[in-house]
């Protein structure tokens, strides 16, 4: 019981007077008796009977729940959004920008879609990455590790109580439909895992130790086909995921071990029939840059996102891991990184044709404002031929930015001299949006959602499976949708001071390598920033020679990168955190560290 | 009694309570009075007793007393402070007058130590008494600092932050949690002492081994700080202290002027490797062009969006010049700020010579049938940082009554109102770490007196930290406290006595503060004002009731004994609310309500405080004066450490003493005045540990388990996410303390020596152990009993009193500590501390002292290219720094990293001195600590090329290059982000020093002179603090404090093994200048 201070005063007043009436009955042999003895034994007794109870000391904590009081429907499903919850890699461990489901920090600027970006001194762990010099120590790899497997024991605790008994109300389509998406949860945090360090042990819902010489796609698979399997084609919320998800994210696990042909049969089944969770079949949105506007989230091409909502004060659950690749000026104030390469500017270069310059594009670079200040006269070049997706992707001087009016060039720009000229635009908000889809706090925490896998991607991918084992044609008419989506006015950034010049490719491939190169390319562009490009070098096996071949060029722009070089069979993989290794031996698991680190 | 009743209410204003209405006894009645043996004056305040019973009185102004007995042959036992005591027998004689003759010996003082009181001879475990007199004549805001090197086995942690508490170590470290010390004061628990008006204390005891301790159970594993307040006694008077001091900053860093900035800019492009150029961009140096080589300052660093900008340039007409709060980033606001080309001293502009002044009004007296003290008191201290304070207004009120022979009731209440700015030490973002952060070239101001601040290409990210202090200025802090207890003892059967004692510890708080848009920030300016207010509140109640009996057995046995029972607990609640988006930023409308967000979000939480039940129960024997026994149990439940299984824990302790000076053979020794022997052993319990981690639960997270799982952009399901893993085998950790004592007392009790050797041996550690992530993710550390530690040390107190005449005294008093830790066998291969900007510095392993500091040795540097080719290593290259390849592999992994620091001291000692000749009075304290490492973690900030901020001086001119390759630090090089970016024995620095903690001289007044003015007493006096420091250490002081203690952690459990002995950027202790008088009337 719980004892206090007036129950001590009224305990205090009732000893007083209890001796008071004594007194006046003037029983003088009794009231000595009291006095001297009855009354302190009384009094001493009752406080050790009272200090004695044993309830006084049982206490709960306030606001958390035991496990039993978490064992219902509700709980279970309350467990799966906070599972969900972690995707974003925010909150979890370091800061957002570490754990950020994009990798833009670490995979992003190891790639040649962008530098690191702002000045030297920011962020020296990232410049360590985009020197290919990191170090097991560096704690950008260690919050990344810690973000995916908090996120795949937030699976394993959704499965566990998933397949408890005790929980009462639980139909059978509810309970695959909860596991489904705990399965696919999983499968999605060990396949982010996978492609960041290759040798990553699996953990499913019963390991107690692990290793890491043991390839998991096997058990990545195994994750999202029983998504497949049991996940319905619609869900009344729009942002769980659904079995075209799953299939779609389960044709990727097979396009990154080369396996053509189970991803090939996928894709066809996809493209035919799927749809996104609220019911409406997949397809390409009119407008490029719809993609990249939070009013346009949720539609037709919309396979896999990160759901993001931000509005005023709400903003927990804002997108805030690209917070610091906003430009360095203007109403965003910071942080200047991630910047656009030149190597990628160029690439959106063109032939007269509309077609992509693969081999040529990094001959010359596209003209930009490089060691101007705003005040100086500056105009772009509106006559070369550029892909229109350019200026949606990389924010360059004169160029409108959103409805921010033109960019204005070298006062966005924290370091021009270190970080180049070029600022990054998808992930950036409109001014319309201000405080009604950003956080009202820092804006740089936005509504967008961040596509995991979008529709355009998967029929990119969809092409290279076709190259590989189906038909350079079929593959030539998916590429083509792409692009036509690209070349429709609509894509394009009205008034910019660009010559935009994109068609489709107009005649079968002259070969595999052709349509290879083709579709790649098309990745390249399409999907820039977006998480995908080094993986994908990494997958196709060309990483060392494509970065190798970047960076040659790139050390005569960027001092910093003199002594950056990627080293083949090691740079492709990061390296596992020394911590989680001393973590691992120290609870009886095994890791070994990736090769060359 | 009647009588009785008028004379108390006319001689104690404050009585309250008068509860019992008359007397039940009728007994002889003896008067007596108690004189001084050499001047004849009467001796108020003495003890007088009927021996061996609790039955007793006290002499009142006069030096009278009177006492009932009912039996001719009681003996009264009178005691008084300062003199021997004496034992009158009263046979038949109803008055009696009693000589007590002065003594230097202190042996008959009675000490409070814990539930109840002994005499200092008859203690067997190991106390230290702390000289009060000394203590508070050293000004300060709080108790927990000024008791640095007062006590032997003490070791504190302080900062200069007004009002910030210290972390106090009682005999170094034996737990991997918070090693914090058990506060009583009267009786009450208190959650931190630092709130105490100094000046109140009476008297302070720090209980350090088990068996002195033991009675208080699990929290007293740290050592016990008992502090009794001042009662009132004698005549009614009149006491006013004050002093008005002034402190000042004693040292800064050596940072880089605006021209040396520069050339170091460009050391750092010509250095990199393979650098050709031979012009280089050196940011706003040379307008941000690639130009020239030399760097040449430009006029102004900002002119709307240009940075460095020359003269002349139209960019920067002051006509431009605009600033709109509503629109700080766009067409609004043009700002124009120069370069100041000398360089700003941002310490200069943060800091100042800041006075702190306290006075303190006393009204106090006492009789034999009760006592009151009456104190208002006002403290203000402002802080050498601009804008920090910390202001208590105080209220104490203590009254004591003996109601009835058989009955004293009373109470020690301290009430408080504390309003302050404070100043979040050892963080990144405050001010000191930001007045390193801002480059020379930026001015406090702008041109029209705006703040001036990082905005502009290549200012590097701090903010303007004066600007910071200013805004802060008028936010809100403030708290009122009570502390204090209410206690009834009533003594019945002659020999019992039945004490009931209820303690509060109570605050509750307020604060808000507003954060306007920093315009001149290069980062986070954006924004429309944000405001936060909220309150909270807390409390924390002891109650305990205890049976004492006391009797002397055949005028040889003394036996005591106490039964007890007692109450823990306290909780609290937080609310907080926050907005933004204001359309004004006038104080005005610092309210909620004035924000224009639609949805303004709110918080609240409940906390609870662990409760315990104890059952305590102590025995104290002593045989013929000569022998002593004492024993203790306590039997403790903890509410919220530990689960079913180990809920309860059974502590004990004993100890034996020997006075061999009372054995027949040492008796003729005529130098040795008294000699004692004290063995202990106990065994304590600690809990402290995180709170319901025997449980596993899930918690509703809207920070980061919410998903908008219905797609939409604007709202979000709440979702849960596991807490923790409960580990429901969690158990009490135990410490076993063995301690060996000897007391000495010699020439004429001259020479007083207290030396204690002890052991202790803590078994079960508790910690939070990081669980594997792999498989469990991010969860909660997870308590576990994970191992052993070792603490051995040696307390030494040596005192001297010499009387050389009447017109010369001189004190002199000397402590030692020292002790030595280690960590035993421990579940994991080792603990580490927090990480900071980089991999954590400490790491506690089997066989090192806790939290020893871990990292790469640095073996000198890569002199040329065959030498970096002879070692793989990350970040290498000529004029790198080199670390020392341990295993011989020629690679350097995180293999190579060892141990390169303790943070322990060898010893710490410290040295009073003080004399008085005729009315002149000299105070001198020494402290020295004397080894013990420190990590100066500021050099992670001004050495490296980490971010844009300023740099030391050493960077620019003891870099290494082909002409300096002895040099402290590696080649300048603006592509190296890796060098000082892991612990490196380059942090690591000697912590040693010795410090002039204090130097006074007063002047007392002859007393003929004042006492026209009806003046008892006045005394005047010139004090020095902090006057010098002798050390090697290079940042700003080596008296650091753990990291982010104070009192603002109200509950935070403060572990030492995390952040241990490194240096974030301390607030320094400040040299404070004090003029001060005492005034008796």
């Amino acid at each position: 019981m719980e004892i206090s201070l007036l129950h001590v005063l009224s305990h205090l007043v009732l000893m007083l007077h209890s001796n008071q009436l004594l007194k006046k009955n003037h029983m003088k042999r009794f009231k000595k008796l009291s006095l001297y003895g009855l009354l302190p034994a009384v009094l001493i007794g009752m406080l050790i009977i009272q200090a004695c109870k044993k309830s006084f000391l049982d206490a709960k904590p306030y606001g958390q729940y035991e496990a039993s009081l978490v064992t219902n429907k509700k709980g279970l499903d309350a467990l799966l959004i906070g599972t969900y919850g972690v995707i974003d890699g925010q909150g979890i461990s370091g800061d957002g920008w570490e754990g950020s489901a994009v990798n833009w920090a670490t995979a992003g600027v190891a790639a040649d879609d962008a530098y690191k970006g702002t000045d030297a001194n920011d962020q020296p762990q990232m410049t360590e990455v985009e020197q290919y010099k990191s170090q097991p120590t560096n704690r950008y790899f260690y919050n990344k590790w810690i973000v995916l497997y908090e996120g795949i024991a937030r699976s394993n605790d959704v499965i566990r109580l998933g397949n408890n008994p005790d929980i009462e109300g639980l139909s059978a389509d509810d309970k695959k439909n909860i596991l489904g998406q705990a399965r696919f949860l999983r499968g999605h945090f060990h396949f982010d895992a996978k492609r960041m360090w290759k040798n990553v042990p699996y953990i499913s819902d019963t390991t107690t130790k692990y290793g890491n010489t043991t390839d998991i796609w096997p058990l990545i698979e195994a994750d999202f086909k029983f998504a497949y399997d049991n996940l319905p084609a619609t869900q009344l919320e729009k942002a769980r995921v659904n079995k075209w998800a799953a299939a779609a994210y389960l044709a990727k696990v097979y396009m990154f071990q080369n396996k053509f042909t189970e991803a090939k049969t996928l894709y066809d089944l996809i493209i035919a029939n799927g749809t996104s969770s609220s019911g409406t079949k997949y397809g390409l949105q009119d407008a490029y840059w719809k993609n990249f506007d939070a009013q346009f989230d949720n539609n037709e091409e919309t396979v896999f996102a990160i759901s993001s909502a931000a509005s005023g004060t709400v903003d927990q659950t804002g997108e805030a891991s690209l917070g610091l690749a906003f430009p360095y000026g203007g109403d965003f104030g910071c942080c200047g990184f991630f910047q656009p390469s030149q190597n990628l500017v160029n690439a959106f270069k063109t032939g007269a044709d509309g077609l992509p310059l693969p081999t040529t594009f990094n001959n010359s670079d596209l003209k930009s404002d490089q060691g101007l200040k705003d005040a100086d006269p500056y105009t772009n070049d509106n006559t070369t031929p550029l892909d229109p997706r350019l200026d949606w992707s990389v924010g360059r001087r004169g160029v409108p930015f959103w409805d921010w009016g033109p960019h204005p060039g070298y006062s966005w720009v924290r370091d021009q001299n270190y970080g180049g000229p070029f600022s990054p635009k998808k992930h950036i908000y409109s001014k319309k949006d201000m405080n009604t889809l950003t956080s009202s706090g820092w804006r740089n925490v936005t509504a967008k959602d961040v596509y995991i896998i979008r529709y355009a991607d998967v029929l990119l991918m969809s092409a290279e499976a076709e190259i590989e084992v189906g038909s350079m044609e079929v593959a030539r008419t998916r590429i083509n949708l792409v692009r036509n989506r690209a070349k429709s006015p609509a894509s394009w950034v009205t008034g910019a001071p660009a010559n935009y010049v994109i068609n489709p490719y107009p005649v079968a491939f002259a070969s595999k390598d052709a349509a290879r190169t083709a579709v790649r390319f098309e990745r390249r562009l399409e999907l820039a920033h977006e998480g995908h490009r080094f993986f994908d070098l990494v997958r196709w096996g060309i990483a060392a020679e494509t970065l190798n071949t970047y960076l040659e060029k790139e050390k005569l722009k960027r001092t910093y990168k003199q002594t950056a070089s990627f080293t083949k069979n090691k740079n492709e993989y990061f390296p596992i955190p020394s911590t989680i290794i001393e973590i691992a031996a120290k609870n009886g698991s095994t890791l070994v560290q990736n090769p060359g680190y | 009694m009647k009588k009785i009743l008028r004379r108390v209410r006319s001689q104690l204003p404050l009585i309250l309570l008068m509860l019992l209405t008359q007397s039940i006894l009728a007994q002889k009645s003896i008067n007596g009075r108690v004189i001084d043996k050499g001047s004849k004056s009467a001796i108020p305040n003495a003890s007088v007793a009927l021996k061996g019973t609790s039955t007793g009185t006290q002499t009142n102004a006069n030096g009278t007393f009177t006492i009932k007995t009912n039996k001719a042959d009681d003996v009264l036992t009178i005691t008084s402070v300062g003199y021997d005591a004496i034992d009158v027998s009263l046979g038949s004689k109803d008055s009696l007058l009693i000589e007590m003759a002065p003594s230097n010996s202190t042996l008959n003082e009675i000490l409070v130590t814990g539930y109840t009181a002994q005499r200092k001879k008859d203690i067997t475990g190991s106390v230290s008494v702390v000289n009060t007199k000394e203590l508070v004549a050293n000004p300060g805001s709080n108790v927990e600092s000024l008791l640095q090197g007062r006590a032997s086995g003490v070791t504190v942690g302080t900062s200069g932050v007004p009002g910030a508490g210290a972390s106090v170590r009682i005999r170094g470290f034996t737990t991997f949690n918070a090693n914090e010390p058990l506060y009583i004061v009267d009786g009450a628990r208190i959650s931190a002492i630092s709130d105490l008006n100094p000046n109140d204390i009476e008297s302070m005891q720090v209980l350090k081994d088990a068996s002195a301790a033991a009675v208080y159970g699990a929290a007293a594993a740290n050592g016990v700080i008992i502090v009794t307040t001042k009662k009132g006694k004698g005549q009614s008077k009149v006491t006013y202290d004050a002093y008005y001091g002034v402190q000042s900053l004693t040292k800064k860093y050596d940072l880089l002027n605006t021209e040396e900035y520069g050339k170091y800019l460009l050391g750092l492009q010509k250095g990199i490797p393979g650098q050709t150029g031979t012009s280089f961009n050196l940011g706003q140096y040379n307008g941000g062009k690639t130009s020239t080589s030399s760097p040449v300052i430009p006029e102004y660093i900002l002119a709307g969006t240009a940075s460095g900008v020359q003269a002349g340039d139209p960019l920067a007409d002051p006509n431009l010049y605009k600033l709109d709060l509503n629109d700080v980033n766009g067409n609004g606001t043009y700002l124009i700020v120069p370069a100041n080309k000398t360089g700003t001293d941002w310490m200069d502009a943060i800091t100042q010579n800041a006075p702190m002044m306290n006075h303190s009004l006393t009204v106090s007296g006492g009789t034999g049938t009760g006592n009151y003290l009456f104190g208002i008191n006002y403290f203000n201290q402002e802080g050498i940082i601009k804008y920090t304070d910390y202001k208590r207004y105080s209220v104490r009120a203590n009254t004591n009554f003996t109601v009835k022979n058989f009955l004293k009731i009373g109470e020690n209440l301290q009430v408080n109102y504390i309003d302050r700015h404070g100043f979040t030490n050892q963080d990144e973002g405050n001010a000191i770490s930001m007045a390193y952060r801002m480059q020379p070239i930026v001015p406090v101001f702008d041109l029209k007196g705006n703040y001036a601040g990082t905005r502009g290409s290549n200012l590097g990210n701090a903010s303007n930290p004066f600007a910071n202090l200013q805004r802060g200025s008028d936010n809100v802090d403030r708290k009122v406290g009570i502390i204090g207890s209410v206690y009834a003892e009533i003594a019945f059967l002659k020999y019992f006595t039945l004490k009931t004692v209820l303690g509060m510890d109570y605050g509750t708080s307020h604060y808000y503060n507003f954060g306007v848009p920093a315009y001149e920030n290069a980062e986070g300016r954006g924004g429309t004002g944000n405001f936060n207010e909220g309150e909270s509140f807390g409390y924390l109640t002891t109650w305990y009731n205890t049976l004492g009996f006391q009797k002397i057995f055949a005028d040889k046995h003394d036996v005591k004994f106490l039964l007890g029972t007692e109450m823990v607990q306290g909780s609290g609640r937080d609310m907080d609310a926050s907005t933004n988006n204001y359309f004004s930023f006038d104080r005005n409308f610092w309210q909620i309500n004035s924000g224009l967000n639609t949805t303004p979000s709110g918080s609240s939480y409940e906390f609870r405080y662990r409760k315990y039940s104890p059952v305590i129960a102590k025995l104290d024997y002593v045989y013929n004066d000569k022998y002593l026994l004492s024993a203790s149990f306590r039997r403790d439940g903890s509410s919220n450490g530990f689960g079913p299984n180990n809920k309860y824990g059974n502590f004990y302790s004993g100890s034996l003493g020997w006075r061999i000076s009372e054995e027949y053979f040492m008796k003729d020794i005529s130098w040795l005045n008294d000699l004692k022997l004290r063995a202990g052993y106990g065994y304590l319990g600690n809990d402290n540990i995180i709170d319901f981690g025997f449980l596993t639960t899930f918690e509703f997270d809207r920070g980061n388990a919410s998903y908008p799982i219905d797609g939409g952009n604007t709202g979000f399901s709440a979702g849960l996410r596991h807490n923790g893993v409960g580990n429901p085998n969690v158990k009490w950790e135990e410490a076993y303390t063995t301690n060996i004592g000897l007391d000495a007392s010699i020439l004429d009790s001259r020479i007083n020596i207290v030396l204690d050797v002890y052991r202790r041996l803590t078994k079960d550690l508790l910690y939070e152990r990081q669980l594997d992530p792999t498989i469990f993710g991010n969860v909660d550390r997870q308590p576990t009993n994970i191992g052993e530690m070792t603490n051995r040390g040696v307390d030494l107190s040596v005192s001297y009193r010499a009387d050389i005449s009447g017109d010369f005294r001189f004190d002199a008093g000397l402590t030692f500590s020292l002790y030595r830790n280690e960590v035993g066998v421990i579940a994991d291969p080792f603990f580490e501390g927090n990480r900071s900007r980089i991999d954590p510095f400490n790491r506690s392993v089997t066989g090192q002292p806790i939290s020893s500091f871990y990292g790469y040795i640095i073996d000198g540097f890569f002199q040329n290219q065959a030498e970096v080719d002879a070692i793989e290593q990350s970040n290498e290259g000529i004029g790198k720094w080199r670390y020392k390849d341990l295993n011989g592999d020629k690679k350097i992994t995180v293999d190579d990293r060892t141990f390169m620091g303790n943070p322990h001291p060898n010893f710490t000692a410290g040295l009073n001195l003080s004399a008085t000749y005729k009315n002149f009075d000299f105070a001198a304290f020494l402290y020295w600590k004397n080894g013990g490492e420190i990590v100066n973690y500021v050099r992670y900030w001004t050495d490296f090329n980490t971010f844009q901020g300023n740099r030391d001086k050493r960077v620019l001119y003891d870099s290494w290059t082909p002409d300096n390759r002895n040099a402290k630090l590696p080649v300048l090089d603006a592509s190296d982000g890796a060098s000082g970016q892991v612990p490196v024995s380059y942090f690591v620095e000697n912590g040693g020093y010795l410090r002039m903690k204090n130097l006074a001289i007063g002047y007392t007044i002859p007393t003929a002179t004042m006492s026209r003015f009806g003046i008892e007493r006045l005394r005047i006096y010139l004090q020095a603090q902090n006057l010098f420091t002798i050390t090697d250490y290079t940042g700003l002081d080596p008296e650091i404090t753990t990291q982010q203690v104070g009192r603002d952690d109200y509950r935070a459990r403060r572990s030492d093994a995390n952040s241990l002995g490194v240096d974030f950027g301390n607030f320094p202790t400040p040299r404070i200048i004090t003029f001060g008088l005492n005034v008796t009337f």
